[in-house]
Order: C-alpha cells, then sequence, then structure tokens
C-alpha cells in the first residue's frame, strides 16, 4: 500500500538516506531501526512530505506523493507522530483531537462564515471522544494538554493522528521515554491497530518493544537498508549486529 | 551628471556600509533583529552636539567623547535589557519587540532634549564642493568615503586576525559549539555591540556634517543598513560593502528615471526581492530556512 | 466632557484596529507591522468615495474593506514565505511602500497635503454630526467587530489558528493547510483593520499619511501587546490604556511640547517592561516563543 523507490536525500554533501525501497502492506506492524544518524527520521520526512527527496518515488495506494505538500499528504491517510512530541500544551485534551477533523470551513471562500453557526462539530465531538476511549484518557478530556504526563501526551497524539482515519501510522519512537507500564499499553494499541487493518511503521530504539510487536523488521545504517526481514531470522543477521556495534 | 550619480553613490554606499557593517556584526552573533541600533546611531551626532555646544569643549573632543558615549549606550542595551532577555530564553522575537520599545524611547528622550528641528556642526558658508571627474564632491564627502573605508579594512582585520574576532564568527555560526569549546559567548557579543555601536557612531556623525541631523534619523538609516545586510549577506564584510554600494547605486540611479520621493519604496522593493528569492544574500550562508 | 467622549470615541477606532491586528499576531502568531498601512486604505478608499461620489457609509466602509482584503490577499502570499522575525521585516518594507504611494501619488491620494473636507455620515438622513452620535456610531461597529472576531476566535477555525501559533508543524500533520489558514487571517485582519480606518476618516474628516506610518503600526502592536496576545478583551483594555494615561498625563499640566514624546515613551517601555517581564501581556496567553523552526530543523537533520 505504501511503496517507496529508490529515495535519496543528501545535506551539504552528507547522504543522509541512499537509494532506499521498500514496501509496506496493510495490516503489519513494521518497525524502522538502526543506530542514530541511519537516515531513519529523514526517511519519514521524505514520506511525509517535510523534505523533497533528491531522487526516488514514494507511492501510496497507487497514487505518486512526490512533491505534494505536507497536509495533503495527511489528509490522504498517512498519519504520522513526530521524535520531539508534538502537541498544543495550550489547549485541552479534547481540543487536541477535534483539531484533525475537517476543514469544512475553509472549503471556498464563503465557507469562513460557517464559523457563524451554531455548534457545527457535535458529530466530531463524538468521534473525538471515541479515539480518547481507544487510547484511555477518556477522564482527561478537559484537562489542557500540558498538564498529561509525557506518556499520557504520546497517546494524546496517538489519538489525534487516528482521527485522520489514516491507512498507515508512522511513529517516530513511540515508546522512547516512557515507563514499562505505558509501553505495554501503546504495544497493545498498536496490535489493536494492525488489527482492524492498519498498516503500523514506526521508527524505534527500543529493541525489546520491537521485538514484542513488529512482524517484520528492515534496518538502516548510513542512509541504506542492509537488512529487512522477520524480526526473529534478523536477530541473527551478522550485518545488523555489526551496524549496532560499530 | 552620470559622474555625479556615481559620486554620490560612492558616499552614500560608505555610510550604508558602515550601518550595515555594525548591524551584521550584532546580527550575526545574536540572531534578532537590534532595532534600538537606529538610536544608538542617532544618538552619536547629539552627544556630540551637546558636548561641544552645552559644554562648550572644543569640536574634536566633543566627537571623541560623543563616539565613546554611543558605543557604551549601545553596550547597555546589550547589558541591561538584552543579556537578561536571552537568559531566560526569550525567542528573537521578543528581542526583536523590545528593541522596538527600546528604540522609541531613546528616540523620543533625543527628541525632547534636543528638538525635532534639524541641527547642523557645519559653521560657516556652504562650500560648493572641489570639482572631480566631471562632478562635486566636498572635502567632507571624500573624509565619509575614506573612513568608511579605513573602517572596513579595519574590522576586516579584526574578524580575521583578532581572538575577538574568531570568537564573533564561531558564535555566528554555531552558539552552542562556541560556548562548548570556551568561548564566553556572553563577552563575544558584548565586543560586537561595542564594535557595531562604535561603527554607527561614527557614521552618522560624518553624514551630520555633510548633512544635519534629526531625531528621526537613525531607523531610516538603519533599514538602509539591514537592505544592504540582506542583499549582501548576514556577516559577511565584503557582503555588507557589496549591499551598500549596490544599494546606493540603485536609489541613486533610480531616482535619475523617476523621482527622489520613491527612494525609499526602491530599497523596500530590492529588500523584498531578496528576502523572498535569496534571504541569505550574496555572501551569506543559510541561517535560517524559509521553509521547512 | 466633549473631550472625554473624544477620547473614548479614539480608543473605539483603536480597539477595533488592535483586536484586527490581534487576529493575526495575537491567535495566530504572524507579528506584523503593515497594519497601519490597512488602516490607512480603509482611511483613504471611503474618503474617496465619500469626497468624489458622495456615497453614503454603508457603501464607503463595504468598499474599504474590499479593497484592503485584495490588498492584504496579494502581499499575503509572498510575506507568508517568510518565518518570525523576517517575517516582521516583509511587513515593514511593505508598510513603507503602502506609505510612499499614499504619500506620492499627489493626484490620487493628494500627497502629503492629504484629503480635507470628509463629509460625516448619514444615517436615516440624520447626519451623525456630534460628539455622541458618532461614538454610538463607532461603538456600533466596534460591537459588530468583537462579535465577530470572537465568533471567530472560538470556533474551530480559531482553535487552529492556536495550533498554528503553538506548532506549526502538528497542525500540518493534521491535514491542515496552514499556508491557506495564515492567508485568510492575514485578509480577515487587514479587512477589519480598515474599518477602523474608515471610522477614522469620517471622524477626523481630513486624513493625511502621516496618521499611517510605520510608527504607527508599531504603536497598535503595542496595544496588541501590551492588553494581551491572543485576548481580544485585552486589545480593548490595551486600546483604553495607552490612549487614556497618556492624556491625563497631559492633564495633570505636563508641557504640549513634549507630551507627544512622553507619550510614545510612556508605550515604548511598557512595551519593554512587559517583554522583559510578561510578554503575554496583561489578559493575554501568547508569550511570543518560537517552538517550530528549531524542532523542524532537528527533525530534519536527525537521521
Amino acid at each position: 500500500m505504501l511503496k517507496v523507490d529508490s529515495l535519496s536525500k543528501h545535506f551539504n554533501g552528507l547522504q543522509a538516506v541512499r537509494d532506499v525501497s521498500f514496501t509496506i502492506q496493510k495490516g503489519t506492524v513494521t518497525s524502522l531501526i538502526g543506530p542514530n544518524g541511519a537516515g531513519k527520521t529523514t526517511l519519514f520526512n521524505m514520506i511525509c512530505g517535510y523534505l523533497k527527496p533528491d531522487k526516488g518515488t514514494v507511492n501510496f495506494q497507487g497514487k505518486e506523493l512526490n512533491g505534494s505538500p505536507p497536509h495533503a499528504i495527511a489528509s490522504m491517510g498517512i498519519g504520522r507522530t513526530f521524535q520531539n512530541l508534538r502537541v498544543i500544551k495550550m489547549l485541552t485534551v479534547l481540543d487536541n483531537v477535534l483539531l484533525s477533523f475537517s476543514d469544512r470551513h475553509m472549503k471556498g471562500f464563503p465557507g469562513i462564515f460557517n464559523v457563524l453557526r451554531k455548534d457545527p462539530e457535535a458529530k466530531n465531538r463524538e468521534r473525538a471522544k471515541e479515539l480518547l476511549d481507544f487510547v484511555c484518557l477518556s477522564e482527561k478530556a478537559d484537562n489542557s494538554a500540558g498538564s498529561l504526563s509525557y506518556g499520557q501526551q504520546k497517546l494524546l497524539s496517538l489519538a489525534c493522528c487516528l482521527a485522520l482515519n489514516p491507512a498507515i501510522l508512522l511513529l517516530d519512537e513511540p515508546v522512547a521515554g516512557v515507563n514499562q507500564e505505558m509501553i505495554i499499553n501503546i504495544l497493545a494499541l498498536l496490535r489493536n491497530l494492525r488489527d482492524k487493518g492498519i498498516a503500523v511503521f514506526f521508527i524505534e530504539h527500543n529493541l525489546g518493544a520491537v521485538m514484542e510487536v513488529s512482524d517484520r523488521l528492515i534496518v538502516m545504517d548510513e542512509g541504506s537498508i542492509i537488512a529487512d526481514g522477520i524480526p526473529s531470522v534478523m536477530k541473527e543477521d551478522p550485518a545488523v549486529i555489526e551496524a549496532y556495534i560499530t | 551628471m552620470f559622474n555625479q550619480l556615481l559620486i554620490n553613490s560612492m558616499i552614500a554606499g560608505s555610510i550604508y556600509t558602515l550601518i550595515a557593517l555594525g548591524f551584521s556584526l550584532i546580527y550575526s552573533t545574536t540572531k534578532f533583529f537590534h532595532f534600538a541600533h537606529a538610536a544608538v546611531y542617532t544618538s552619536c551626532p547629539y552627544f556630540a552636539y551637546f558636548y561641544s555646544i552645552y559644554c562648550g569643549l572644543p569640536l574634536g573632543a566633543s566627537i571623541a567623547l560623543a563616539i565613546l558615549s554611543s558605543t557604551v549606550l549601545g553596550m547597555c542595551t546589550e547589558l541591561a535589557i538584552y543579556k537578561p532577555l536571552r537568559q531566560k530564553g526569550s525567542s528573537s522575537l521578543v528581542l526583536l519587540l523590545s528593541s522596538l520599545g527600546l528604540y522609541i524611547i531613546l528616540q523620543n528622550v533625543i527628541s525632547m532634549s534636543f528638538g525635532d528641528d534639524t541641527k547642523t556642526f557645519r559653521s560657516g558658508i556652504v562650500t560648493e564642493g572641489l570639482e572631480f571627474m566631471g562632478g562635486r564632491i566636498t572635502p567632507i564627502q571624500i573624509g565619509i568615503i575614506l573612513v568608511s573605508a579605513l573602517l572596513l579594512v579595519f574590522c576586516w582585520a579584526i574578524t580575521k586576525y583578532t581572538k575577538m574576532g574568531t570568537a564573533m564568527r564561531a558564535v555566528a555560526s554555531d552558539p552552542e559549539l562556541a560556548t562548548v569549546s570556551g568561548i564566553d559567548t556572553d563577552r563575544t557579543i558584548l565586543f560586537a555591540f561595542m564594535l557595531g555601536s562604535f561603527l554607527a557612531g561614527i557614521a552618522a556623525t560624518l553624514i551630520s556634517f555633510d548633512i544635519d541631523m534629526t531625531p528621526t534619523m537613525g531607523m531610516n538609516a538603519l533599514m538602509m543598513g539591514v537592505v544592504a545586510v540582506i542583499i549582501g549577506g548576514v556577516g559577511s564584510i565584503p557582503g555588507a560593502a557589496l549591499g551598500g554600494f549596490l544599494l546606493a547605486f540603485a536609489q541613486n540611479f533610480g531616482v535619475w528615471k523617476i523621482s527622489s520621493q520613491w527612494q525609499d519604496a526602491i530599497a523596500f522593493i530590492i529588500l523584498l526581492v531578496f528576502l523572498l528569492f535569496r534571504p541569505y544574500g550574496f555572501f551569506g550562508k543559510k541561517i535560517r530556512k524559509v521553509e521547512v | 466632557m466633549d473631550y472625554l467622549l473624544h477620547i473614548i470615541i479614539m480608543v473605539g477606532i483603536y480597539s477595533i484596529v488592535a483586536m484586527s491586528l490581534n487576529l493575526l499576531a495575537g491567535y495566530t502568531g504572524l507579528i506584523s507591522v503593515a497594519h497601519a498601512a490597512f488602516y490607512g486604505i480603509g482611511a483613504y478608499t471611503t474618503a474617496l468615495l465619500a469626497l468624489k461620489f458622495g456615497l453614503p457609509f454603508w457603501v464607503n466602509i463595504p468598499a474599504g474593506i474590499l479593497v484592503s482584503g485584495v490588498v492584504a490577499f496579494l502581499i499575503a502570499w509572498p510575506s507568508l514565505r517568510t518565518y518570525d522575525d523576517y517575517f516582521v521585516i516583509t511587513t515593514f518594507a511593505f508598510q513603507i511602500i503602502i506609505f510612499s504611494i499614499m504619500n506620492n501619488w499627489v493626484s490620487f491620494t493628494g500627497g502629503p497635503l492629504g484629503l480635507p473636507g470628509i463629509p460625516q455620515p448619514t444615517i436615516f438622513g440624520m447626519t451623525v454630526s456630534t460628539h455622541l452620535l458618532f461614538l454610538s456610531f463607532v461603538a456600533a461597529f466596534g460591537v459588530l467587530t468583537y462579535l465577530f472576531l470572537g465568533r471567530l476566535v472560538d470556533s474551530p477555525f480559531g482553535r487552529v489558528l492556536k495550533a498554528i501559533r503553538e506548532d506549526e508543524i502538528f497542525a500540518m500533520s493534521l491535514g491542515k493547510d496552514v499556508m491557506k489558514y495564515k492567508i485568510t487571517v492575514f485578509v480577515i485582519g487587514a479587512a477589519t483593520a480598515s474599518i477602523g480606518g474608515s471610522l477614522y476618516a469620517y471622524y477626523i474628516s481630513f486624513i493625511d499619511p502621516t496618521s499611517f506610518t510605520v510608527m504607527e503600526s508599531i504603536f497598535m502592536l503595542s496595544i496588541v501587546i501590551i492588553g494581551g496576545a491572543g485576548n481580544l478583551k485585552g486589545s480593548i483594555v490595551g486600546a483604553a490604556l495607552l490612549i487614556f494615561i497618556p492624556e491625563i498625563l497631559r492633564f495633570v499640566g505636563m508641557p504640549n511640547s513634549i507630551a507627544a514624546n512622553m507619550r510614545q515613551i510612556f508605550y515604548g517601555g511598557l512595551l519593554v517592561f512587559f517583554m522583559m517581564f510578561r510578554p503575554q501581556g496583561l489578559l493575554g496567553e501568547f508569550a511570543f516563543g518560537k517552538h517550530d523552526h528549531k524542532d523542524s530543523k532537528e527533525a530534519s537533520e536527525n537521521a
């Protein structure tokens, strides 16, 4: 469903990503691992439209994505979370999720006056509450996002992303910096999402979590993919081990 | 006519270069728009006026003292306002806005103390200027060009050959790395303010011998300096000169074809063109991403 | 008494302008010093239509809104390609350019001499001629502006604006066309400011370019900041504060010659004070922090 072909990117002479190709199917959990500087987040940024690749293509559900801006790609059904957790701390938890819902008021110039209608988002509110339920944040709905713990904020960012009805989720380090209990929660959610048919593709350094939940493992080092396969097999792969030691 | 325009461009370009240089030194080390630089600029000739007219000191001493005073004023803005804000982690927007407020205060203090009318240093008759290559140039104007050239070389030497100069370049390109390497960032920034304010004060004093002074002369001068810096590239000394002279030429020749009232508009249209298409100018490094 | 009404009218006019700038700067984080230009476009459009064609206010004021909106739309797209302090400089440049046009296009705008003799507005045959009547006139527009902008910022649209202000990249990742939102808010802000300009033109019945300079823009921005960025009520409080207090100082016997300077020192000083100790102003919620570009720089340079 997501097909990446020969994607490359260099910065100031440093080749960050080098001819990366792979395909992700729906209803799978794939993890992307590799040492720091391997090019993982840069790869994510290219897929999601934050960076323009030097060469290569990205295909999503048959459509080519190249050149589309990030918001358009998000609307097409590619959800994303970030390494440095992004939520709007100043807004309530519920408001953060409500942000994702459609921009009906931006369709065409007179659309702006939709804002003058009574409660334009009753239905969205319902759906937002459902999503908060899914990530177990319901009791916090009216609290400010800033008052949540780090782990809870991670759940919130997941909920926001899900509000877009994505077909694939690109998560950048979803369990970094949270306690063991929260890791178990998040991994359970990821399995749940996979079972619903959503593709989960995530970057992680926590190899325990990776082994727990992934159907497939892609390993990057110095911009290239050095291994791509089933986790249990890859554990023994010398190239993988070397990449982590050197 | 052409030659006169050339001469006028050389004079204006020299002044713009000095302002651009001072501003660039400060911006490259601190990464925010020090608008109050305009007030530091303006303060120098007014200090000189104060020392010579009100205190009765000889002109030479007054000017020297004035340059000292305005340099200290510039350093005070850093010590009293910007440094505390930086230590608090304030964004460059906050610094910009506080600088605007500071400018307003200082400019109005000057207005209140000296009045809004133009003041002059020139005593005696207005000389016609010497003939030179088909145009006219006064001794003061020759002085402006020479002093600017000297200061340009002086600054270049400082940034290239002294320890402080190297420190300034280090802080400009990577402040975190500079601190880790043992450079005292605060002292380096203070030095940049000292040098920048020094240049601004001299520029203002030179120009007030040629064209007189008003309390609001700084803002316009500063904006021309900012345009020059953006054209030439932030943090580049040859860039400041290139930008200053290019701007002066564009304005003078443009005004020849259109009319002098559009002088400002010309400068700002050039600014916009560069900001939108080449924000790092000719020699600058890409210090800020315009888009993600 | 008339004098007091005069002050309140000016507070009313500046409140409208400040609220419109707050939409842009306080709610969306787009610090602009071009607002006096749009205020001025409203004033000139209304003045010219009233003087040359004798059109009534309910044509002139919307005309001003339209012209301001169109100009804002034209300059929005190039301006919004720059960020933060560079955006401020870009708006500075446009402000000066528009001012130059007002000052130099003598045949159209009257140049430095301005446009005198603007007729007073008439409603149902009655001329708005006394201060009290004009105050009601301004108050009506003020209330409408407050209600409209209030609805806007409390709506889903307003929520996205705050998100853009706090974390633009996050907003993009949720499918928001951030550029479109910014352009929209820039245009609405400019169009609303022009209402203030139109009212000013009618009130003073004479306009010239000196009322629409970059220093005027900075004054408007100061009202927004001191009153509170991100809070419409703050703009009203800010306008009252920055207009009343200097007048009181004048009353207490400050010589006229320095009154104008003291007024500027007052708000310049407040600006510095608030930036140093309370950047969100009296009632605001936005403290002008920048989150995005450092983060996005990291995001793209981390592997």
